[in-house]
């Protein structure tokens, strides 16, 4: 969502960022040396510190990489993610894990995909792990609700309808494409 | 909204905390310190790890400029 300034870019873009992180509990989010208003360099933020919440044998873990971006045009401001790292465990067992890196030096993959594992609590299925399997780009507001629909317990009782307003700004203005996430409150 | 930001705090770390912050996740994803980690990634030493696990931690750089 663009803001007029740098400042309100990041309140923007914080704000349902917050909403929907929300539905996990009472937390922090860590925002890197000037990630609220330093335009010149990428930023990230991650959940408490980087261990992610933590619920019985349940962790959703989650960080993220953004930068601010100027219209050229308008000269208005707005914040655009860059990279993200979503993920859910049970125990020892890495359930899932939504990644996108575009620019990241270290992987060749530029596209949006998703590590899925169940094999050490079904010794059966396969250890795919290492697999990228390719998907449009998550939100994180998707990742808490792939979180809840597994089992991560939600801490509010509205915690659909949160994920849904949450979203619906970042959605409106979002310059990328992907699944668009339906209403699923009333469910 | 009160109520979720009262929920939810945002805090942007000093340079200090985001020091400390990346050297322990880079410790805890790759066994690494966050000054080994970073020489290994401009001199290309980092073959040993998986890309997955280097792409999480590369996300978490800004912490420590």
């Amino acid at each position: 969502m663009p803001g007029r300034t740098v400042d309100a870019a990041f309140r923007d873009f914080i704000g349902p960022i917050k909403s929907a992180a929300s539905c996990l509990g009472k937390l922090a989010l860590s925002i890197s040396p000037g990630g609220q208003n330093n335009p010149k360099i990428v930023h990230s933020w991650a959940l408490l510190g980087t261990e992610g919440v933590t619920s019985g044998k349940w962790t959703f873990s989650a960080r993220m990489s953004y930068k601010f971006v100027q219209d050229p045009a308008s000269t208005q401001w707005r914040v655009m993610s860059v990279g993200y790292s979503y993920g859910l465990a049970y125990g020892d067992q890495q359930l899932w894990r939504m990644d996108w890196h575009p620019t990241s030096p270290v992987s060749p993959l530029p596209y949006p995909h998703i590590h899925l594992s169940f094999d050490k609590l079904l010794p059966e299925t396969p250890a795919i792990s290492k697999e990228h399997l390719p998907t449009g780009r998550f939100t994180f507001e998707d990742a808490i609700r792939w979180a809840a629909a597994f089992g991560f317990p939600m801490v509010h009782s509205d915690a659909l309808q949160r994920l849904h307003l949450a979203e619906k700004d970042h959605l409106a203005y979002r310059s990328w494409g992907g699944s668009q996430a339906p209403d699923l409150s009333e469910n | 909204m009160s109520s979720i930001d009262s929920e939810v705090t945002i805090h942007e770390v000093t340079v200090e905390e985001g020091h400390l912050l990346f050297d322990r996740a880079v410790m805890e994803d790759l066994g690494l310190s966050g000054s080994e980690f970073i020489e290994r990634l401009e001199t290309n030493q980092l073959h040993d790890y998986s890309e997955e696990d280097l792409a999480r931690v590369v996300l978490l750089l800004p912490f420590a400029a």
